[in-house]
């Protein structure tokens, strides 16, 4: 181990909090508010997208 | 619950397939920067995103700063602030599981959260959470073992990691068969490669899905013609 285990666990550490807040942003959003309509309209047409995105992503490196 | 884990174990099979080579190498490769496998599974347990944690092996050799690391990791998994758009509603109605689910929310449980097909007799907020659990348990224990005793398994691994391509052409072509309208794919796509074009393979993801959710945003009415009242003409 090149780094000490300080600086090892608060790479982890910000990496574990980084990445979760991403998740939970649209959540955090809309926090005890109704989620509009626009939202719920892309909630309903992203699945495809973004899978067709990360079909693209994973296809880039063959 | 026996049949819902039946169905979890059933459902996130594929991703199992998966993460054979990809945990497995991850754990060795984390062992060869000098992490024991205490290390990888912390890792795996509390990070829980592959393609980050491959990239935290590169900042564990040493000389990167913290705000680099902490730009890199958000930048790396903002395609995740997407995932949980399509949920926000579901996973509210699970209750206090919705926390387990956003933490866990990573590019195959969203593959797995789209894709689910369930039964009637199954409960559904246990359907989610078992299907989402599957996957963190292959994670780890995979990352672990991997550390343990990696670089002791001598076979060919060309090709495996196709498995996770295929299984998200595969959940694509349901949702495209599925779907009354195709243009959300077809929006993608083209905004993908020309990213793809402009940006470089690395960094292609988020400026592809803005620009995608952009295009899907203006041409809601295209897609959607049935929309609500107060859409304008």
């Amino acid at each position: 181990m090149v780094l000490s285990a300080t600086q090892s666990i608060l790479i982890i550490a910000i990496c574990a909090v980084c990445t979760f807040l991403e998740r939970a942003l649209p959540f955090l959003l809309f926090r005890g508010k109704e989620v509009p309509e626009i939202i719920r309209y892309l909630g309903r047409v992203l699945p495809m997208a973004i899978m067709a995105t990360l079909v693209m992503y994973w296809l880039k490196g063959i | 619950m026996a049949k819902t884990l039946r169905y979890a174990v059933k459902h996130s099979f594929p991703i199992f397939i998966s993460f054979i080579p990809v945990g497995l190498a991850y754990g060795v490769l984390m062992q060869n920067v000098g992490y024991n496998f205490l290390w990888t599974g912390a890792c795996s347990l509390f990070v829980m995103a592959g393609s980050l944690q491959y990239l935290m092996v590169s900042f564990f050799a040493g000389g990167v700063s913290l705000a680099t690391v902490a730009i890199m990791a958000l930048l790396l998994n903002s395609r995740h602030i997407f995932y949980g758009l399509s949920f926000i509603e579901k996973f509210r109605s699970f209750g206090f599981w919705k926390y387990f689910l956003i933490y866990s929310l990573t590019d195959e449980n969203y593959s797995l959260h789209c894709s689910h097909d369930f039964g009637e007799d199954i409960n559904e907020k246990w359907a989610y959470v078992l299907t989402a659990l599957m996957p963190i348990l292959y994670w780890i224990i995979l990352s672990i073992l991997g550390s343990i005793i990696g670089t002791l398994i001598p076979f060919d691994t060309t090709g495996i990691d196709f498995a996770l391509t295929a299984l998200f052409i595969v959940i694509l072509i349901e949702q495209m068969l599925g779907a009354d309208n195709l243009l959300p794919a077809l929006l993608a796509f083209v905004s993908s490669i020309v990213c793809l074009l402009l940006f470089g393979p690395s960094n292609f993801i988020l400026p592809s899905l803005v620009i995608t959710v952009a295009l899907l945003t203006i041409l809601r009415s295209r897609i959607e013609p049935k929309a609500n009242g107060k859409e304008e003409a």
